[in-house]
């Protein structure tokens, strides 16, 4: 656990509401645009780190072999952390929560933790977002007699203790981003001139596909003396570089990208690893067999993208930003399950057999199955300046790349596998082409549902740059 | 220009239990019916429905007084398709919007016996009578009787099917732009008349045309799909007008020595208005539809003389009615105040009962495998029109808006944060992103009718 430690000054006075959303949504929390500033509140931060990795035994999530023959984890390759920001402004905490882990925990657990955080550190603004990587325990929404494995108890707990512990020092700050570029993935669905899909599970070759988005955000989080403290990479890749061979807990590139990050700035910021849309998009080196020299291959990926942000960070310039802003929603949209839903059920079970419900369609396992899915739809927007969209499952690629078209501020990132699970989020027209995460039983969320959690980001971040309100022009 | 605005006074909702206050999409029906070795089937029939003199007109809510004659008539044109088993029946009206759901249903009930699939659109005209989604005192006059004769003239058109091939094709003709000029600071400018004809963008100037046969090459049916504001007539004008869809359409037909019927589809043209908008009828708006109507007109009979038909391999007729729930855009008071102050007393007391959520209906059909028409309820942005024509899975995308009811503007997110009319003022009062709802929709639906989409995953089918 690191944090800063510089005492908190007093909080500036600052008069705010509570900015009604005008997007219906089944529960929605929208906190928004400040009507009178007396004062100008200040940009606070502080970080935490704490680790989070189980003990040995235990089942491994992301590939259903590994789960279907029982293979359980052995050891630690490397280990496994939580990252924590507490950012301020004003009266408004927001957590981020960075875990190197396959994805967040379930509804239940995200509550608790909410609630702990609540009471714990005041944080009314909880974003819990996982890498991805599928070196890490599995977790599941429904797990057997409604008992969570230890290690999880534990870990919420312990990240409860560690936003705690970085509220209590959080510092006067500043803040800056730009953008890089490198190439260390590919998209994984090759579609053929005659429509048909096939998947391109690895690529050592590093055959040119598309749609890629190389681009490589950086947002740099100093102290008042230019101190970085934090360093946050918004990039899109499966850190799949080990395969199911693999039975030690690893963040894989992503806990490389990070170390060489951290190091490059002798150690004193966290590195924080936001994972964007990489629904189809795996690194040239997925699934490397352990004897073919997987941990090189996972050093490799993750060496790239950290030059590339060590490179990216040291041209930022930070700044006190003039009238820092927290802008947050939190709208729940239920959507339909895509298939028949006892069909799908009852699909799973005939091909796959009951230990699917032990991999991503746990939520499956009731009788009758459900209809209806809850997916909570993250929207932060930073100092007016830097845009969030958080979406719980897997995007595709090409919701970044929209996203980043149609955003209306100019720093503008997707956080997946965020606030909840929900699978593969595909395209419509991905979905419609078909493929592994488009077509098959690893998605099952209404189509059209990225496409529309998409539009209540952006409707909410017009919202909180006061572009949309509640009444009508007069003209 | 300030259109009225539509009354509803009645609505009903069919929103499932689970939704809560949420929209969401709601399939009524999908279906479709193969044909291999049956030919596709056509029959046209027009019928007058000029109500008489005396009656408020539609679309500027600056006008002095009611109807006091005719310029050209007002019709109803019926294209009646017939694949199988399943009957599409297309009604085109020179009118502002289409008939109140009520209405629809009266039109819906009176012809579901031989007609599977019903798509009343309208031409927007602003000459012509006001319709209203309800009305205090029943339906006027003229409405019921328009019903009863579109009524009849779909059962002349079913009664008088042959055999027919279909074919498209496409070209361009300016003859509007976009009338939200938005300026380097952000602003956005109403640019009502654009007559030094500068370009403008966003703006959709393609012409879709669709022809049918009859089997010895000799066309039945003209359509035109392109998105303009038939407003070069103003509020003075207070005679009944087509304006210039009438031209077109006449342009069309005398081309092809009257033996056909020439349909307008209007588009997505929300924002789009004519060159010589509004044109005083003293400064020769007549000449001023005349040119739009015929420039459109002759580039509708250049490409219509360019397309050979030819039956198709696979006659199919499929669509899909949804009904998509949609929240209310602005806060109810702050919206009545805003009605009050933009279109004046007299305009308010209807809408006090709108409802918090909204059903849209839209239908997506596809004719063929080949050609996908989409319509939505209102007055859809252009670049609603250019999304669906880049993001349907076949070639020929037409887009018909007003369609199967009105429900305002439906301006894209990025519009309706510039403001402007259409896009931030009373005059649109639905959730922000609708339109953009309604063409995934479609988008969706085609993809499945082309059964790109299924059920169940594509690993079930592995086994």
């Amino acid at each position: 656990m690191r944090a800063t430690l510089q005492s908190r000054p007093d909080f500036n006075l600052t008069v705010r509401r509570t900015f009604l959303g005008l997007v219906s949504a089944g529960t929605c929390l929208v906190l928004s645009t400040p009507v009178v500033v007396l004062h100008a509140a200040t940009f606070k931060a502080a970080v935490a780190k704490t680790e989070i990795t189980p003990p040995p035994g235990l089942p491994m999530y992301g590939f259903f072999d590994r789960i279907k023959d029982n293979k359980l984890s052995t050891g630690t390759l490397d280990p496994l952390y939580a990252r924590v920001l507490v950012l301020e402004v004003g009266e408004r905490r927001l957590a981020l929560v960075t875990l190197d882990l396959g994805r967040t925990f379930n509804e239940s657990k995200l509550a608790q933790l909410r609630q702990r955080v609540k009471n714990l550190a005041g944080i009314s603004l909880l974003v819990v977002t996982a890498s991805h990587t599928h070196s890490g325990p599995n977790i599941l929404d429904i797990y057997s007699g409604d008992r969570p494995p230890a290690w999880e108890t534990n870990a919420v707990e312990k990240i409860a203790e560690a936003v705690e512990q970085a509220s209590h020092h959080l510092v006067d700050a500043q803040i800056g981003t730009a953008r890089g570029e490198v190439y260390i993935g590919y998209n994984r669905r090759r579609v053929h001139s005659d429509g048909k899909v096939t998947m391109l599970w690895t690529n050592p070759d590093k055959q040119p596909t598309t749609p890629v988005d190389p681009s490589v955000l950086v947002i740099r989080i100093d102290d008042r003396n230019g101190k970085p403290i934090a360093i946050l990479v918004s990039y899109s890749c499966h850190p799949v570089v080990l395969g199911s061979d693999n039975l030690r807990y690893s963040a894989d590139f992503v806990g490389t990208m990070a170390s060489t990050v951290e190091k490059a700035f002798d150690s004193a910021p966290l590195c924080f690893f936001l994972q964007g849309a990489d629904g189809d998009i795996n690194p040239y080196y997925a699934t490397t067999p352990l004897t073919d020299g997987a941990i090189a291959k996972r050093d490799w990926t993750g060496e790239q993208l950290g030059e590339e942000v060590v490179r990216v960070a040291k041209t930022v310039r930070a700044n006190i930003p003039p009238e820092p802003t927290i802008d947050f929603a939190d709208d729940v949209i239920p959507f339909r399950v895509r298939w028949n839903p006892r069909g799908f059920r009852e699909g799973l079970l005939r091909i796959y057999g009951q230990r699917i419900f032990e991999d991503h369609a746990d939520l499956f396992i009731t009788d009758p199955p459900p209809e209806r899915l809850d997916l909570h739809v993250t929207s932060l927007l930073l100092n007016k300046q830097i845009a969030a969209i958080g979406m719980p499952g897997e995007p595709f690629v090409n919701f970044q790349i929209n996203w980043k078209d149609r955003c209306p501020v100019q720093d503008c990132l997707v956080l997946g596998y965020t606030n909840g699970y929900f699978d593969y989020l595909p395209t419509i027209e991905a979905a419609a082409e078909g493929g592994y995460g488009a077509g098959d039983s690893n998605t099952y969320v209404e189509l059209g549902a990225g496409e529309r959690m998409l539009r209540r980001g952006l409707v909410r971040v017009y919202e909180f740059l006061g572009k949309l309100s509640d009444a009508p022009e007069r003209n | 220009m300030r259109p009225l605005l539509a009354v509803v006074d009645s609505y009903s909702s069919d929103r499932p239990q689970f939704t809560s206050v949420l929209a969401m999409l709601l399939l009524i029906f999908i279906s479709g019916s193969v044909a291999m070795a049956a030919a596709l089937k056509a029959g046209v029939t027009k019928v007058d429905i000029t109500p008489t003199s005396g009656v408020p007109l539609w679309g500027f809510s600056d006008r002095k007084s009611s109807a006091t004659g005719t310029r050209d008539p007002l019709y109803a044109r019926i294209l009646v398709l017939e694949a199988g088993d399943k009957r599409l029946a297309l009604v085109s009206v020179d009118l502002g919007r289409t008939f109140g759901p009520s209405s629809l249903a009266q039109l819906r009930k009176a012809t579901q016996r031989d007609i599977s699939v019903l798509i009343v659109a309208a031409t927007h005209t602003h000459s012509a009578p006001a319709v209203q989604d309800g009305y205090p005192n029943g339906p006027p006059g003229w409405e019921s009787t328009a019903l009863q004769k579109i009524v009849n003239a779909i059962e002349e058109a079913r009664q008088h099917l042959r055999k027919a091939q279909i074919g498209t094709g496409y070209g361009t003709t300016n003859i509007g732009h976009n009338r939200l000029r938005v300026n380097p600071d952000g602003t956005v400018t109403w640019f009502e008349r654009n007559l030094t004809r500068v370009p403008t963008a966003p703006f959709d100037g393609t012409v879709s045309v669709l022809r049918i046969d009859a089997m010895d090459g000799q066309p039945i049916a003209i359509l035109v799909n392109y998105a303009c504001h038939p407003v070069v007539f103003g509020s003075d004008n207070l005679q009944y007008s087509a304006d210039f869809p009438t031209v077109t359409t006449r342009t069309v037909e005398d081309a092809f020595g009257g033996r056909l019927i020439s349909f307008f589809l209007q588009g997505a043209s929300g924002d789009i208005n004519p060159y010589y908008a509004v044109t005083p009828l003293e400064q020769d708006a007549v000449e001023m539809r005349n040119w739009t109507g015929r420039t459109l007109g002759d580039e509708v009979v250049r490409i219509a003389k360019q397309i050979h038909t030819r039956p198709d391999d696979v006659t199919e007729l499929q669509f899909a009615e949804d009904s998509i729930h949609v929240a209310m855009r602005w806060d109810p008071e702050k919206w009545r105040q805003a009605r009050i102050a933009v279109f004046g007393s007299s305009d308010s007391n209807p809408f006090t009962t709108k409802p918090a959520e909204i059903a849209l209906p839209v239908t997506t059909v596809l004719i063929d495998k080949k050609i996908a028409i989409l319509t939505m309820p209102g007055e859809p942005f252009v670049e609603y029109q250019l999304s669906w024509r880049q993001r349907c899975p076949v070639p020929d995308a037409l887009f018909i808006g007003y369609a199967n009811g009105y429900n305002g503007y439906f301006p894209t997110i990025r519009s309706a944060t510039l403001g402007g009319y259409g896009a931030s003022n009373p005059a649109t009062w639905l959730e922000v992103g609708a339109g953009d709802r309604m063409v995934d929709t479609a988008v969706i639906r085609v993809n499945q009718m082309l059964r790109r989409l299924h059920d169940l995953p594509e690993d079930f089918s592995k086994e």
